[in-house]
């Protein structure tokens, strides 16, 4: 099952790193975070500790139904909904993914834990959203991601403490609700939301 | 010293020289009628004595049995070529191209005899059964050193990237018949000097040294081949898939030296195995092509494919001959090339599985990931090769007005078409029998690998024929009562029947060009004044950064040192007592 | 090699029965549309309509478009002969998976070729695309070979069922693997998102495009061809990874089961195309050409975690 789960964290990562359309890569985050709620949930089960269920609580309630409501709002205030030109082109971006993958794979082949490995691979397609894109929606996706990456990561060592955990949530959520009006409000400055514009505010 | 007295019986030498005699009758006979396109303006005994010692030479490359042979015969090949790459000396195109040919074919003679002194060094003798007695006991630095030399003498010779850039330049240039020797044996031959020195000599290399191998091959095959989708040139074309099949047995040889590494006798068995067998099935396809490239330009006049289309009316044999070349090459059941790629592919597949060190794993995975790309799109640059020469409506006039081609032309394209069908078909006994001998090299004992899967092509082609005969039958009776009628093409009722709406050969491959093109260079220009004008023109990048880039240092060097005191006779005769003077200490301290 | 009359009969089935099943599925993408679609055996009729019909070749093809459609027919029934349908064994017999997906390589030469021979615009421009997107799906197939390698040590497919079939419970790599061998049959058989099977608009058509100038005999020929393409690659797909169920021994009702069995999953596999023709478009064709590295991380997701368990 939490094979399973992590395949399909993979599978969505794949996935986002080459769509367009900001729906499309809302849902597959969507459906990232929801597999994330669910191996917290399927551990708590497993270890009976609280802190398990607390952690896929917040994931769930986070990332799964607030931080899309604030990207959906958003993109209907702005009426963008796709990336037209990606400075990395689609083809590339999924290349770099599999490579990713497997150098990611290659690297921690002699430790057991498997959710380093999809930690790793998770940074590498936060770090690619970030980088290879041009919208600022995107590049806040991508910076989701790598808190996704860091949250699966934390899942696998053994001393969790509930604080920090509690502190990454609630940061996410600070940083998409700022976000959300940021976004608005350089909108409104500049009418674009593309951040290669940026570059005309030196003199 | 003569090669008919000391030679080598040894089952290699035996191997290239039948390749080499297999491939010379039908370009011999070839030769005879083609010839005649040359009697107004050159000389035909200068061309047929060349060619006779150019090939003599070869033989006498792979039967040679010590270091100074191999190189004084290395030396006659590497100058006839180049005579006859610069045959057609009124055009200047390939004056400039033989003269590029003859810098890098030195080179590689540089190298080579660099790494016959090391190897003269280290065990004493020039004999190669003494050097073989002497190798096991090479230290690891002395592997690297004669490895790498071997890697850049034979490498040149044999146009691996980035020493490949005078390959799509010298055989376009060449006759075509010259050009099927060359590409079909000489490269060859340099393959066969390189198995000699890592297999034979060296025996067991260090993990770098196959890894090095492995990925070089990948590189020149995936690069070879999008450039030669993107040509319009059918010899420029052959030229760089030629380079492009000689990555992929280079890729089963990487394969191959680390399996004896990781000492994996039965997969390093396979894979040579599959080397080797692709060097006589490249050698047979790509001679086809190439003389049949020859008949297209002896008949119309041009090589550009842009310019032809509609020949197979008037050249019907020649276009069975060139439709049997890239079924071949594609490789299309039941004919050779098939048979060769499925070793090669069975070979990667198998090495996952077996090694355990997970980058090694990871770098063949990917490697073969790319070659299995590869295949695709030599797919593609052949069929648009056979395509837009050979069917459609002439698109200018020099495809209309075709000469005749001459019965020996015809015989020579033929005897290599049977040969690449009959090859495919009887490949399993192939196999048996070049790996009975890999066997004996590898030092394993027992039967040979399970290559009983591979004896499923007779029944495969049996089954073939029989029901295309069946369904031959029943069409000839379906079709006895009903009317045949031959009209325009229907083209959705399109009626201006014109030449120019058809593909051209540029077009055919704008999905790839659009998606590959940077590798190529390739540029696409629009104007748009009165007329519309497109221009498309593609270069190699390697010949662009990497040569110029050197040309310009050398440059620049030899500008600098021409300012020191030219003229003055007292310095120049200095400058040569110094340079003596060092000279003789450096041999002092290092011998 | 032991090639029992069971094999014969079960591939003869195929070769018989499948612009049936080919009639099933365009009643299935009816009925999801809403419209009542044409008769199940609608395919027979078609096909007995073009033999009857004569022969229109253009003034320009060559031997090509004489010898093609026979050779494409023949080269697809060949390898209807070569995969297991509902009846496996372990025993020594032909079907080696490199021979069976390189024949397929002889229907890709002629159809392009044919494409090109008709002088037309359209010829070119389907083969071209053609090529294009056959050069991106090697690696797939390569996938194909490598997973099944890794997980059952054989190459010949009646073995490779026959390992599998035992076994009832998959991980979750052999779904993924599945997946990548799903969208290599969408790709290699013009289906959407890759290529509209019915219309015969200039934008939307490639395998169309290029048996555009073929009448008579010769189309009904590579309609057949066609058909039987598709059924063989769903054949593969489920003999290689769901062969539960398939008939391992020669009793009656094990046959019986087998054959029930599989018709169960033809039927769903069909179905699934046609939700996919159903709700999907067409893409363009760089944008269609976009699934195919998305395809090969996925397989290296697959092969990837294969090697951790």
């Amino acid at each position: 099952m939490i094979e399973a789960l992590l395949t399909f964290i993979l599978i969505s990562s794949i996935y986002m790193s080459g769509v367009r359309r900001i729906k499309l890569l809302t849902g597959g985050f969507v459906f990232q975070s929801a597999a994330i709620g669910l191996i917290a949930l399927k551990l708590g089960y497993d270890t009976g500790e609280v802190h398990y269920y607390i952690l896929a609580l917040l994931t769930i309630i986070t990332k799964v139904i607030i931080i899309p409501l604030i990207i959906n709002r958003s993109v209907k205030k702005l009426k963008i909904n796709r990336e037209m030109e990606l400075m990395v082109n689609a083809f590339n971006s999924y290349i770099i993914t599999g490579i990713g993958i497997m150098i990611s794979f290659g690297l921690l082949n002699k430790s057991q834990n498997s959710f380093i490995k999809t930690g790793i691979a998770l940074f590498i397609i936060g770090i690619l959203l970030m980088v290879a894109r041009k919208k600022a929606i995107t590049q806040m996706l991508g910076f989701l991601i790598f808190e996704n990456g860091i949250v699966l990561f934390e899942i696998s060592l053994t001393k969790m403490s509930l604080v920090i955990e509690a502190g990454i949530v609630f940061e996410g959520l600070m940083l998409a609700l700022i976000m959300g009006i940021m976004i608005f409000h350089i909108n409104k400055t500049f009418d674009s939301i593309n951040t290669d514009s940026f570059e005309n505010l030196k003199e | 010293m003569l090669p008919l007295i000391n030679n080598q019986k040894d089952w290699l030498s035996i191997y290239f020289v039948l390749i080499i005699i297999l491939i010379f009758i039908p370009v011999a006979i070839y030769t005879k009628g083609y010839i005649m396109e040359y009697k107004k303006h050159y000389s035909t005994k200068y061309m047929l004595s060349l060619i006779i010692i150019f090939v003599v030479s070869m033989i006498g490359v792979v039967t040679s049995d010590n270091s100074i042979d191999f190189l004084v015969y290395w030396e006659i090949m590497s100058i006839t070529s180049f005579f006859l790459v610069i045959y057609e000396y009124m055009n200047k195109e390939s004056l400039k191209a033989g003269i590029f040919y003859f810098v890098m074919t030195h080179i590689s003679g540089l190298f080579l005899m660099i790494m016959f002194a090391f190897l003269y060094k280290y065990t004493g003798s020039f004999e190669f059964k003494e050097i073989l007695k002497f190798s096991v006991n090479f230290s690891l630095k002395q592997q690297y050193i004669i490895f790498v030399l071997a890697l850049f003498g034979f490498g040149a010779k044999m146009g691996i990237v980035p020493l490949h850039a005078w390959l799509p330049k010298a055989h376009p240039a060449a006759p075509s018949n010259v050009s099927a020797l060359m590409s079909g044996v000489m490269l060859k031959v340099a393959l066969y000097g390189f198995i000699r020195v890592t297999f034979v000599f060296l025996g067991n290399t260090p993990l770098i040294c196959g890894v090095i191998v492995l990925i070089i091959g990948t590189i020149t095959a995936i690069f070879s081949i999008l450039n030669a989708l993107l040509q319009n040139n059918i010899k420029k074309l052959l030229a760089y898939s030629s380079a492009e099949n000689i990555g992929l047995i280079f890729a089963a040889l990487g394969i191959s030296m680390i399996a004896i590494n990781y000492n994996l006798k039965m997969l390093a068995s396979l894979a040579l195995t599959a080397a080797l067998l692709h060097c006589l099935n490249h050698a047979i396809f790509k001679s086809l092509l190439f003389l049949n490239a020859g008949s297209v330009l002896y008949a119309t006049g041009t090589k550009n494919m842009d310019e032809l289309g509609g020949l197979h009316q008037s050249m019907k044999f020649t276009a069975i001959c060139t439709f049997i070349g890239t079924c071949a090459i594609s490789a299309v059941p039941p004919f050779n090339g098939f048979a060769s790629e499925i070793l090669i592919l069975r070979s990667f597949i198998e090495a996952i599985t077996k090694v355990n060190n997970i980058w090694v794993i990871i770098l063949i995975f990917s490697c073969g990931i790319i070659v299995a790309l590869t295949s695709g799109a030599a797919f593609y640059a052949t069929v648009k090769s056979f395509g837009i020469t050979f069917l459609g409506k002439p698109r200018t006039e020099k495809a209309e007005h075709v000469k005749v081609i001459p019965i020996s032309m015809n015989i020579g394209q033929g005897m290599l078409a049977i040969l690449a069908t009959v090859t495919g078909i009887f490949s399993p006994f192939i196999i048996r029998k070049i790996s009975y001998y890999t066997n004996n090299l590898l030092e394993i004992s027992g039967k040979s690998p399970s290559f009983k899967n591979e004896t499923e092509i007779i029944v495969f082609t049996i089954i073939l024929i029989s029901i295309t005969f069946m369904l031959y039958m029943y069409n000839k009776i379906n079709l006895t009562n009903k009317k045949q009628e031959i009209k325009e093409s229907w083209a959705c009722g399109y009626t201006h029947d014109k030449p120019y709406i058809q593909y051209t050969g540029s077009g055919f491959v704008q999905p790839a060009a659009k998606t590959f093109g940077p590798i190529a260079n390739y540029n696409k220009k629009v104007n748009l004044k009165e007329t519309i004008h497109i221009s498309q023109k593609t270069s190699d990048i390697v010949e662009d950064y990497l040569y110029n880039m050197i040309l310009k240092v050398v440059d620049f060097l030899t500008t600098r040192i021409i300012e020191i005191n030219y003229g003055k006779i007292q310095s120049h005769i200095s400058y040569i007592f110094i340079s003596l003077i060092i000279a003789l200490v450096l041999v002092l301290k290092f011998v | 090699m032991r090639y029992n009359l069971i094999y014969f009969i079960q591939s003869l089935l195929i070769v018989v029965l499948s612009p049936l099943f080919i009639g099933i599925l365009k009643k299935m993408k009816a009925t999801l549309r809403g419209y009542r679609g044409s008769s199940i055996i609608q395919p027979y009729y078609e096909l007995s309509k073009l033999l009857k019909k004569g022969r229109i070749i253009s003034n320009r093809s060559s031997f090509i478009t004489s010898i093609g459609p026979l050779v494409i027919l023949s080269a697809t029934i060949t390898t209807a002969f070569f995969i297991p349908v509902f009846y496996t064994s372990m025993g020594k017999s032909i079907g080696n998976l490199f021979i069976l997906m390189f024949a397929f390589a002889i229907v890709k030469i002629f159809t392009v070729l044919i494409g090109l021979d008709s002088a037309s615009t359209f010829g070119g421009m389907g083969s071209s695309r053609e090529a294009f997107i056959s050069m991106m799906v090697e690696p797939l197939i390569l996938f194909l070979i490598t997973f099944l390698y890794i997980e059952t040590k054989d190459f010949n497919i009646f073995h490779i069922s026959f390992i599998n079939s035992n076994i009832v419970h998959f991980d979750t790599e052999h779904y993924i693997a599945m997946v990548t061998f799903a969208i290599c049959i969408l790709a290699e058989n013009a289906r959407i998102p890759f290529d509209n099977p019915e219309t015969h608009l200039e934008l939307t058509m490639m395998h169309e495009a290029m048996i555009l100038d073929l009448s008579g005999s010769d189309l009904a020929y590579v309609e057949l061809s066609s058909y039987i393409k598709l059924l063989v690659y769903i054949i593969i797909l489920i003999n290689c990874y769901i062969p539960i169920g398939i008939a391992t021994t020669l009793t009656a009702s094990a046959l019986f089961i087998g054959f029930l069995i599989f018709i169960f999953k033809l039927l769903f596999c069909l179905l699934g195309i046609a939700i996919i023709e159903t709700t999907f478009a067409k893409s363009r064709l760089f944008r269609g050409a976009e699934i195919f590295p998305a395809t090969i991380a996925l397989g290296i997701v697959a092969i990837t975690l294969i090697y951790i368990l």
